[in-house]
């Protein structure tokens, strides 16, 4: 028991720099800083966060003065920082490859960081700058990159020189006006298909072996959306977050994909990230009014709630979490309100009189 | 019939457990032992009390319970004479009830995680490296842009008036459809700090957008009863060009002190305190109020207070991080913020 205790389910990045760790756990919510707060500065402002390895020991976290470091999450402790000075700005995200560390910076430089000769694709030959960069989980050296004006690429390491696909802006609208662009996230589906979202509010899918116009594209609230994730379990279905709170989850091999089948609420904030979880139905989302929610994936109902004081940036979630933690926390909440006075059990008894009397009348 | 000592402000509804099932009326009837009233303590201790309607309501015949109320009344309205007329003299009473607080909205608030405590170790780092810091250390001297929406009327040029008499190194500007992302880019471009643009609706003021120009939050106010000096029944020339103090009450909460930075910071850091002005923001059940006062203390304990220039009460919108852009801190959703009347957020 003590080892469940201290080991952290979710790991959570801020805007002023510190990682939480947070124990989602049947008795009690354990958030925990692994900071020295006073030490930090604005500028380790925490942008990107990945998983260093298959068994999710090591966290790797981008830094927005370009520094790297790495948290053990069984020694609870940094292993190691590094600075990166590569273009402008912050490390937008962060990935690995064969142990190797992928790192991609809002100027647009996509470096793999190969000993002596580190490859570098320079992602940002049209456009203001870069937003995203995700790695194809199936085969991880092929990443997908959007920016601001700088539409969906993918790119392959082993070729870094031209993308291997290069999408194509949809049609101008019905003013002959050209569409404008500004990717803020992009997930891979499944072999075929990427999705992204846009801060123009709208969610595209493209398939590189067909064309390069959207496959689907359609627009979705007056809001910009912020975050995009896979279902894992298949179905290609996806996860859209807005700037103004509201989350939903669409299908988008349906016949009107552009109808959200959940709409996840309780936000008052914009959100920031959104994960869901490989094994459970569980959406653990992370929004600008300091709050990590966590919903139930078909009934879209708020499960566990919990206030953690900075703005939060990026969410990490371990696979090992138990359906369990989550969902006895909300019952144990109530058990604890009730649980103060010690006449519990007469007021159970009191509850169940009440039931019988109105069946009576 | 009914004890004086049971009529308190608040008491706690109460169901006695019997052995039938049936709940009657002798049953529902209070009793006024303090065994059971201990056990009722025990019971029912919930978190937060509700007031609850006192005993007499359970009395069936009107004209006996009418009597029975003007009798508690009159008792009450004995024992406060009573303890007025002993504190004139300066002697206690005997039978001294203190008074006790009746329950209030305020009081009865919904708890909330996000209130602020002392010592809170995140805050302070998160204000020490925020976009007020600067503000906060004393670097600049903010400078603010007033500016209303596209041909305004009458009562809204009084206003913008006013805030720029009331706001020191404010400036008024007309609007000429200049769309605000371009209102914000020529004001950081001629050394702006904020802007304010006044929205106006049927020819009233009814919005406040006080943006804070090197990327700061920006935060849309709804604006209402704006009130201009001559509406108060002052002279605006009583609005000296003195430093005001500001007062920024009762913001609780972490999104309250968000927007109470971005309020004081309006102002100059370094008041004028011979000046005798001040602005004061007060925050009651999310609406901020806003009154300019000029101040006389007559001595340690008494304050005199003149109300001078505008008054007008704000309620917030929507924070938005980023200069007019970017993603939303908050937002106000009334279906699922507004679902209880015992619920805050500033």
């Amino acid at each position: 028991m003590e080892g469940s205790i201290k080991d952290f389910n979710v790991y959570v990045g801020t805007e002023i720099g510190i990682l939480k760790g947070i124990n989602l756990n049947q008795k009690a919510i354990i958030h925990k800083n692994f900071h020295k707060i006073k030490a930090l500065e604005r500028d380790e402002e925490i942008t990107a966060m990945a998983w260093g390895d298959e068994e999710q020991s090591e966290i790797m976290m981008g830094l927005r003065n370009q520094t790297i470091r790495i948290f053990d999450t069984d020694a609870k402790a940094f292993v190691s920082s590094r600075e990166i000075n590569i273009g402008e700005g912050p490390i937008v995200s962060i990935g690995r490859w064969d142990g190797i560390t992928i790192t991609a910076m809002k100027s647009g430089q996509v470096t793999l960081w190969l000993g002596k000769e580190p490859v570098e694709i320079n992602a940002l030959k049209t456009g203001d700058f870069l937003t995203c960069m995700r790695q194809n989980p199936v085969s991880p050296h092929v990443i997908a990159t959007g920016g601001k004006e700088n539409d969906l690429q993918l790119w392959d390491f082993q070729n870094p020189e031209v993308p291997i696909f290069r999408a194509r802006n949809v049609k101008p609208d019905m003013l002959e006006l050209r569409v404008p662009v500004w990717v803020t996230d992009v997930v891979f589906l499944d072999q075929h298909s990427v999705a992204v979202s846009s801060r123009h509010k709208h969610v595209r899918l493209y398939d590189p072996q067909r064309q390069r116009r959207p496959v689907l594209n359609f627009e979705w609230e007056e809001s910009p959306l912020t975050c995009i994730s896979s279902v894992p379990s298949g179905n290609s279905q996806i996860l859209v977050g807005t700037a103004h709170g509201r989350m939903a989850l669409f299908d988008l091999r349906g016949r009107k994909p552009e109808a959200p089948l959940n709409v996840y609420k309780g936000f008052a904030g914009g959100v920031r990230d959104a994960v869901v979880h490989p094994r459970h139905p569980l959406v653990f989302s992370v929004s600008l009014d300091r709050y990590l929610r966590v919903h139930h994936l078909t009934s879209s109902k708020l499960l566990v709630k919990e206030y953690l004081k900075s703005r939060l940036n990026c969410l990490l979630v371990r696979e090992k979490l138990e359906e369990s933690d989550v969902f006895d926390i909300r019952r144990s909440a109530k058990r604890k309100m009730t649980a103060e006075d010690p006449g519990q059990s007469k007021s159970q008894l009191y509850e169940r009189k009440f039931q019988t009397m109105i069946w009576n009348h | 019939m009914v004890k004086m000592e049971n009529t308190t402000g608040v008491e706690e509804i109460e169901v006695e457990e019997t052995e039938t099932e049936t709940l009657t009326d002798d049953n529902m009837k209070m009793e006024n032992t303090n065994e059971v009233e201990e056990i009722r303590v025990r019971k029912r201790r919930k978190k937060t009390l509700m007031p609850s309607r006192s005993s007499i309501n359970e009395i069936r015949n009107k004209f006996i319970r009418n009597k029975a109320f003007r009798n508690q009344k009159h008792e009450i309205r004995k024992l406060r004479a009573e303890e007025s007329k002993a504190k004139k003299k300066g002697v206690k009473v005997e039978n001294d009830t203190p008074r006790k607080k009746p329950h209030t909205i305020e009081s009865l608030r919904e708890k909330d995680e996000t209130m602020l405590y002392e010592g809170d170790e995140e805050l302070e780092q998160e204000e020490a490296t925020d976009t007020y810091a600067s503000y906060f250390n004393k670097s600049y001297v903010p400078k603010i842009l007033v500016t209303c929406s596209d041909n305004p009327h009458s009562k809204t040029i009084a206003f913008v008036r006013e805030l720029c008499r009331l706001i020191p190194e404010a400036e008024a500007s007309w609007r000429k459809r200049t769309s605000i992302k371009k209102l914000i880019k020529g004001a950081t471009e001629n050394g702006f700090t904020d802007v304010l643009v006044v929205n106006e609706d049927k020819r009233v003021p009814n919005g406040l957008l006080v943006v804070h120009l090197p990327e700061g939050p920006t935060a849309l106010f709804r604006l209402s009863n704006p009130k201009i000096c001559k509406e108060v029944h002052r002279n605006f020339r009583e609005i000296t060009p003195h430093r005001p103090e500001i007062i920024l009450n009762n913001f609780r909460t972490r999104l309250g002190r968000v927007v109470a930075r971005m309020l004081g910071a309006l102002f100059h850091y370094d008041p004028e305190f011979k000046g005798r002005r001040v602005c004061t923001f007060h925050n009651q059940r999310d609406y901020i109020f806003f009154r300019h006062h000029r101040y006389e203390f007559k001595n340690t304990q008494k304050v005199r207070l003149r109300e001078l220039g505008p008054r007008f009460t704000l309620r917030l919108e929507w924070l938005q991080q980023g200069a007019f852009e970017g993603d939303y801190e908050w937002a106000l959703k009334r279906h699922d913020m507004e679902t209880s009347r015992r619920r805050f957020f500033l």
